[in-house]
């Protein structure tokens, strides 16, 4: 067998030599037997069935066809550049989306065995969560057979160098070593960081120490502030280094958090939970379930140990953490959903070139009537246009790589993707490069290959129809998607959230971080209060344990979120109260509840005495989605701030003018009344801007798609119409000789388009509604149905498609008669 | 089959192989050009027989087919396989 392959490799390599040969051997032959007996038969047809033999006439008429392809596509550059924009439009969109999602969740991060990593989280029958307590990490640590080391990671607000609220990263010693990380400058964390006694030490990220440090090396082995204690900077880490979630601009021994938070408990404190994410290494040759079955028996001792402060039945669940994004339930809905998206994108792009093709085909059918009547096989007449398909698959396929270069990198930049794992053309994004390449070249050229070899007006007319439906449907859901994120975006920005924000202020000290208990937090807030009461240009001042714009959130089963407050939060954020009185000082057992939530609950009786919960009804004040933004389905319970929720309480100051003025002396108050702490400041404003962060980003996003789309129906619908005039330039000429008016041709030209468009309209409304009752969390309360997005995309579509249509029309109506009855 | 069979007495040319299916089949079997050399190609791609060029006899430069082991392997496994169909044809046509 190996043998026949050579030989048939041999001949293909020495083909002319053996072709050759086998010419001058039949002239002998042919001699030998003289003018007597039989003819010879044609000499060439008798050698090439002989070569047929070697087995490699399939490459030649590859090469054949390749050739005649080539030809063609030089022939008509127009269609052979478009053909490829179109391509590369909607393969380079795939492949960037694809080589987002291969750097975020296939590549290996850049770290050492990235495939022996593993995130552990806790999980009981009620729930899951992704922290722990510093004490629970420190008893699995050292008790773990499976894992070689261990990571906690516990996040801080610090004040580094005067620069308030900086993130920073609090970590064992071996951290960096583990993960294999060079510094690009001084030393990483050693053992010797994480002994009792030792120096405080800082890490900074690279990008910091150019940004706040001009790049000075001479900062490594200084002292920086850190909370205003001294720390020395050891060494810068480069940005490159991409480990796990979450990007700090420093990082601190976690044995220093009690320095650096001076009267801090955590390393001590059973009850801190929260506090720690937990990542690990595991042993060589030790797979994940083997350490979770470990871990699961450990939970289990500890449980039994201190009851008290673990969970009965927890075990903990420990997944690869070998790439930066690991799949859960969560992100593979929203991930199929961006997958379908942008597939449009290359559905729209085939159609579209099917269309152009498909005309191009039947341009060209006396070619292939004349190959059939001079003996060619359907089937060779296939692999014709085949190739020609699969050469225009190709080149748009390499062109589509420098799209996706651009796309990716401008996704990476828009939603600041960590430098370590930045999207590049891998081995996997190449082969799928080759299979959209493939898959778009059959799925554009299905329809002409029909065509070709079975030729059907009819059915030319139905095929053309369902690509342009198909077409405009994709293309619609899209622009309607986009139009629905991008509304909800505006919507958040002017409808009135049902409580103010535009002048007021966040103060978050952090007071849990920093050890702060109930009644000397209190304490502190009362300080603070009144000194800010005191202060020019504050109009009134709230405690409260939910930030408005903020992560945090305490809901019931029924989806209400818990407030607990001061009596004058209604006031400083201005949410009217609608019925009853507000909270008295010292009163217990007592509660706000918001209008929805009164109106959903006793839709006929009067809220007021009722009961919620074990809370005694007294007040209803107007909703106020302040962390749920624009969720209208959320409702709010308020009850009176207890002592021990102090610590973990923020204020809300509300300011007379501009709140930036008034920022410093509220940040000076809050500083001054504790100690060694490191507020943040917020406007409200510029935290309603973070949170719309996100649904803004995926607003672009899927409006760069929904523009491609677009730019993809102009070039097909536009193309479509300029080639139906250009067939009926005599009929039209004709018709306006003899006395048609202008607008009877157009409609008679747009007739053949409405059915199809129409369709596609309605198709692409129905998905669209479709894909946004999955989105609907990001549409902040903008209904899925919404008549804006949906007319708004699909009047875009209609102007944009007739602005395509229109020079070609206008061309039409301009034919002299005369010149068009002479025309053939 | 029948150019590997002829093959076996000695390396042979193009012409030859036709000339001595011809003559020994009493005149009964032409063998086409147009069935020959594709044969012979397919006999040269598998293994079967080795070709190298000399000179006929009647002074001509000729391509020379000699049989190599294979090809006497790939004979047997026809000649047992065509003799097995030809007596089941046999048995049918004396039979029925």
């Amino acid at each position: 067998m190996i043998g026949e392959l050579w030989r048939r490799l041999w001949y293909a390599l020495n083909r002319s030599r053996f072709e050759r040969e086998l010419r001058d051997e039949m002239a002998a032959h042919r001699a030998m037997k003289g003018e007597s007996g039989p003819r010879f038969g044609n000499e060439l047809r008798l050698r090439e069935e002989a070569a047929d033999q070697w087995g490699w006439t399939w490459l030649e008429r590859l090469q054949q066809d390749v050739r005649f392809g080539a030809r063609l596509l030089r022939r008509s550059p127009a269609f052979a550049g478009t053909a490829i924009a179109v391509l590369a439009l909607g393969i380079g969109m795939n492949l960037a989306a694809f080589q987002v999602f291969d750097a975020v969740a296939l590549s290996p991060l850049p770290v050492r065995s990235p495939e022996q990593l593993v995130h552990i989280t806790s999980r009981t029958r009620h729930g899951h969560s992704t922290s722990f307590s510093y004490p629970e990490f420190a008893f699995y640590r050292a008790n773990a057979r499976s894992l070689s080391s261990a990571f906690a990671l516990v996040y801080g607000s610090i004040d580094l160098d005067g620069a308030a609220a900086t993130d920073a990263e609090f970590v064992n010693a071996a951290y960096f070593t583990d993960l294999g990380v060079a510094p690009l400058l001084g030393r990483v964390f050693d053992p010797g960081d994480e002994r009792p006694g030792a120096d405080p030490v800082v890490l900074l990220d690279e990008a910091v120490w150019r940004k706040r440090f001009g790049a000075d090396a001479a900062i490594v082995g200084r002292a920086i502030g850190v909370n205003g204690h001294p720390f020395t900077v050891v060494g810068i880490v480069p940005t490159a280094f991409t480990a796990f979630q979450g990007r700090p601009a420093a990082w601190i021994p976690v044995t220093q958090h009690g320095t650096a938070f001076s009267r801090g408990t955590l390393l001590a404190e059973w009850s801190s939970k929260g506090a720690v994410r937990f990542y690990a290494r595991l042993r060589d040759g030790v797979s994940a379930g083997a350490a979770q079955a470990e871990l699961g028996a450990l939970a289990a001792a500890l449980h039994r140990e201190r009851p008290a402060d673990t969970q009965d039945g927890e075990w903990l669940d420990v997944r690869g953490a070998g790439t930066y994004l690991s799949l859960d339930e969560a992100n593979t809905v929203a991930l199929a959903l961006v997958s379908a998206l942008v597939l449009l994108v290359l559905v729209t792009a085939c159609m579209n070139l099917g269309v152009l093709v498909l005309a191009r085909t039947i341009g060209r059918h006396r070619e292939f009537g004349l190959r059939l009547s001079v003996g060619a096989s359907r089937a060779r007449i296939l692999r014709q246009l085949f190739t020609e398909h699969l050469m225009l698959g190709l080149l748009g396929g390499a062109a589509g790589c420098a799209v996706a270069a651009i796309a990716a990198r401008a996704f990476a930049v828009t939603t600041a993707l960590p430098a370590g794992i930045a999207p590049h053309l891998t081995w996997r994004s190449s082969v799928v490069a080759a299979v959209l390449a493939v898959a778009s070249s059959l799925l554009f050229g299905l329809t002409p290959a029909l065509q070709a070899v079975r030729p059907s007006v009819s059915r030319r007319l139905r095929l053309r129809s369902v690509l342009v439906t198909v077409q405009v449907a994709a293309a619609g859901v899209l622009l309607i998607v986009s139009g629905l994120l991008v509304r909800g975006v505006l919507h958040v920005a002017r409808v009135p959230l049902g409580f103010e924000y535009m002048q007021t202020l966040v103060a978050d000290p952090d007071l849990s971080a920093h050890g702060t208990k109930g009644a000397e937090a209190e304490a502190y807030w009362r300080r603070v209060e009144a000194r800010l009461r005191q202060a020019p240009d504050i109009v009134d001042v709230a405690l409260t344990t939910l930030p408005p714009f903020g992560n945090r959130m305490a809901i019931d089963a029924e989806r209400t979120l818990y407030y607990g407050v001061t009596p004058s939060y209604f006031n400083t954020l201005r949410i009217p109260l609608l019925r009853g009185r507000l909270f008295q000082d010292g009163e217990k057992g007592v509660a706000i509840v918001s209008d929805a939530l009164a109106k959903r609950k006793w839709p006929d009786a009067d809220p007021l005495g009722q009961k919620y919960g074990d809370d005694i009804v007294v007040g209803v004040a107007g909703s106020a989605h302040t962390v749920r933004v624009g969720e209208q389905a959320s409702s709010e319970c308020y009850h009176l701030i207890t002592a021990d929720e102090m610590p973990m309480a923020v204020m809300v100051v509300r300011t007379a003018g501009p709140p930036t003025r008034v920022a410093a002396t509220v940040a000076a108050i809050v500083k001054a009344e504790g100690v060694g702490l490191a507020p943040a400041i917020i406007p409200l404003s510029d935290a309603l801007q973070d949170k719309l962060d996100e649904p803004r980003q995926a607003a672009l996003v899927v409006s760069a798609l929904g523009a491609t789309a677009l730019a993809l129906a102009v070039i097909g619908l536009g193309g479509l119409v300029a080639y139906t005039v250009s067939q009926r330039t005599r009929e039209i000429g004709i018709r306006i000789a003899l006395g048609a008016r202008p607008a009877d041709v157009v409609a008679d030209i747009a007739r053949q388009f409405r059915a199809p468009i129409l369709w596609g309209a309605i198709g692409g409304s129905v998905l669209a509604a479709g894909a946004g009752t999955i989105l609907s969390n990001e549409l902040f309360g903008v209904s899925q149905f919404d008549p804006v997005a949906h007319g708004g995309a699909l009047l875009l579509f209609a102007i944009v498609a007739a602005a395509a249509a229109a020079p070609s029309l206008r061309r039409a109506l301009r034919v002299d008669p005369m010149k068009a009855l002479r025309h053939e | 089959m029948l150019a590997l069979r002829v093959l076996q007495s000695g390396p042979l040319h193009g012409y030859a192989i036709a000339q001595r299916i011809h003559a020994l089949s009493s005149d009964q079997l032409q063998v086409e050009e147009g069935s020959l050399y594709p044969a012979l190609q397919r006999i040269l791609v598998k293994g079967w027989a080795k070709a190298e060029w000399g000179t006929s006899e009647t002074n001509r430069r000729v391509r020379f087919y000699r049989l190599t082991p294979a090809g006497k392997k790939q004979l047997e496994t026809e000649m047992g396989e065509y003799q097995r169909v030809n007596a089941a044809i046999l048995t049918v046509l004396r039979t029925a």
